[in-house]
């Protein structure tokens, strides 16, 4: 086999177009890294400030709820509920104190509309998680749920109780949304 | 007689009798009327549950008619026989099921607690009143005495926390006229009182209208929980037109809506409710403990 000029001249360019592909790549592959770590830590620094300011908002609710006063700490959440209606960590921290009060159909209802909105609360490693409450609301509750809605099964509460506490079941089982 | 009057007149005598049959049509719908409590006044009332009692018209396929009652008259215009069906209070309900074996029909939903609502105890906050125990000696304000969260159910917890209302106060009262919920609230809030019963429902409304905030007030104290709002239907009521109306206001969505005055009016926005639940007369247990240790109706003895 017998090379021109021609050939050579195409050798020559094609190593130097693989040359340029190695550089470039070279360079690419540093930087999609530290755009996926500004990302990770926008993310982190997002979650961060949330955090902050949901405890900065609702730290009048949380107090109350320490000091055992359930009631002034729904009065508390009310009041900030009319400029954030639907928050998440509202309807959480209503499940909380319905829990406390003994009102558990309430609680349930509460925690459902919160985890829709917001997983994090079911997700264990989550900062803000509330997956001990709801699996321990689940675990005392759902059987007298089932009962009371198979002794009674057209009550519509007793329906809505039971799929609530099915939902949160499902949802601590892994299931999504 | 002339030609033309004698063809008139079979005319004439046809669209009589279509006048006749179409007035007929409307007076062939049964009326039945119910009696709503007042909570504050007739006019509240009627702004109410005129918008409700038409849907319930329009479902059940029976001319409704609402008929105001004022608390104190209601057993005895519902033993008249004035209405088949009630709204009233817990309380009114367990009167006229003991006495009367009213029948339930649904439980109203309201507020955080659904069916059921609580009082509670409160004190202005900075008054120096923290503790349940420190309202003895103090001026204290119930709500209407038939009140079932705004009288009863503070009167049993007191009672049941060893403070007797009848002897350990300086003075008690309830305040005069209309809206006598609310005027404890600011009572206590002005320092017309030291201390006052307040449903937690309308703790709740009054926060959320921005009347008053959570911090103005020390919540000395909550009674449990128990329902409030009721419908009943007198026990010889038809039993199917009961279920009908259970039925409907089980039914009853917050989009539902009645004419009012040629106007589309959403029921239960007029109405301030959540809608309507199937709770069973059991439910109603705790108003009845509360009522026999109050010394009140039914099981009132002297």
């Amino acid at each position: 086999m017998k090379f021109d000029r021609f050939d050579r001249l195409i050798i020559v360019f094609l190593l130097l177009t693989i040359v340029g592909l190695s550089l470039l790549l070279s360079r690419t592959i540093p930087e999609r890294t530290t755009k996926i770590e500004t990302r990770n830590m926008e993310r982190e620094l997002a979650a961060q400030a949330r955090q902050a300011l949901l405890d900065k908002l609702y730290s009048p609710v949380a107090a109350s709820m320490q000091a055992g006063q359930m009631q002034e700490a729904l009065l508390k959440l009310e009041e900030i509920n009319v400029r954030y209606p639907g928050e998440a960590h509202g309807f959480i921290l209503k499940g909380e104190i319905f829990d406390r009060l003994g009102v558990p159909d309430k609680a349930a209802a509460s925690l459902v509309q919160g985890v829709k909105l917001n997983g994090d609360y079911i997700d264990k490693r989550s900062s803000v998680s509330r997956r001990d409450l709801i699996t321990r609301l689940v675990d005392s509750t759902l059987p007298g749920a089932v009962s009371a809605y198979r002794n009674s099964p057209v009550n519509a509460v007793l329906k809505e109780n039971l799929a609530n506490l099915n939902y949160l079941k499902s949802r601590l089982a892994g299931g999504c949304e | 007689m002339t030609l033309s009057s004698r063809r008139i007149l079979p005319l004439l005598l046809i669209a009589f009798s279509f006048f006749i049959l179409s007035s007929c049509k409307d007076q062939s719908r049964k009326v039945v009327k119910i009696g709503y409590m007042n909570c504050n006044n007739e006019q509240e009332t009627k702004h109410r549950f005129v918008p409700l009692t038409r849907y319930l018209s329009d479902k059940v396929g029976v001319e409704f008619v609402m008929v105001p009652v004022d608390t104190h008259d209601f057993e005895k215009r519902f033993n008249q026989g004035e209405f088949a069906f009630t709204h009233t209070n817990s309380l009114i309900y367990i009167v006229l099921k003991e006495r009367k074996n009213l029948t339930l029909v649904a439980s109203e939903k309201r507020g955080n607690f659904g069916s059921r609502s609580g009082g509670a105890i409160i004190a202005r906050k900075g008054s120096g009143i923290e503790k349940l125990e420190q309202i003895k000696g103090k001026k204290f304000a119930f709500g209407p005495m038939l009140a079932p969260t705004g009288y009863l159910a503070e009167y049993d917890l007191m009672l049941r926390s060893g403070i007797d209302p009848e002897k350990d106060f300086a003075s008690y009262t309830i305040p005069s006229g209309s809206f006598k919920h609310e005027k404890l609230i600011y009572g206590v809030m002005f320092g017309e009182y030291d201390v006052s019963a307040a449903t937690l429902m309308d703790l709740e409304v009054m926060t959320k209208e921005g009347k008053i905030t959570a911090d103005d007030f020390t919540i000395l104290a909550q009674t449990p929980l128990i329902p409030y709002c009721t419908f009943g239907a007198a026990a010889n009521a038809d039993p199917a037109l009961v279920e009908k109306v259970r039925k409907a206001l089980l039914e009853l969505k917050p989009t539902d809506t009645a004419d009012v005055d040629g106007e589309k009016v959403k029921v239960m926005k007029a109405a301030w409710i959540d809608g309507y639940e199937a709770l069973v007369d059991k439910d109603y247990d705790p108003v009845r403990e509360m009522a026999k240790r109050v010394n009140m109706p039914p099981y009132q003895k002297f």
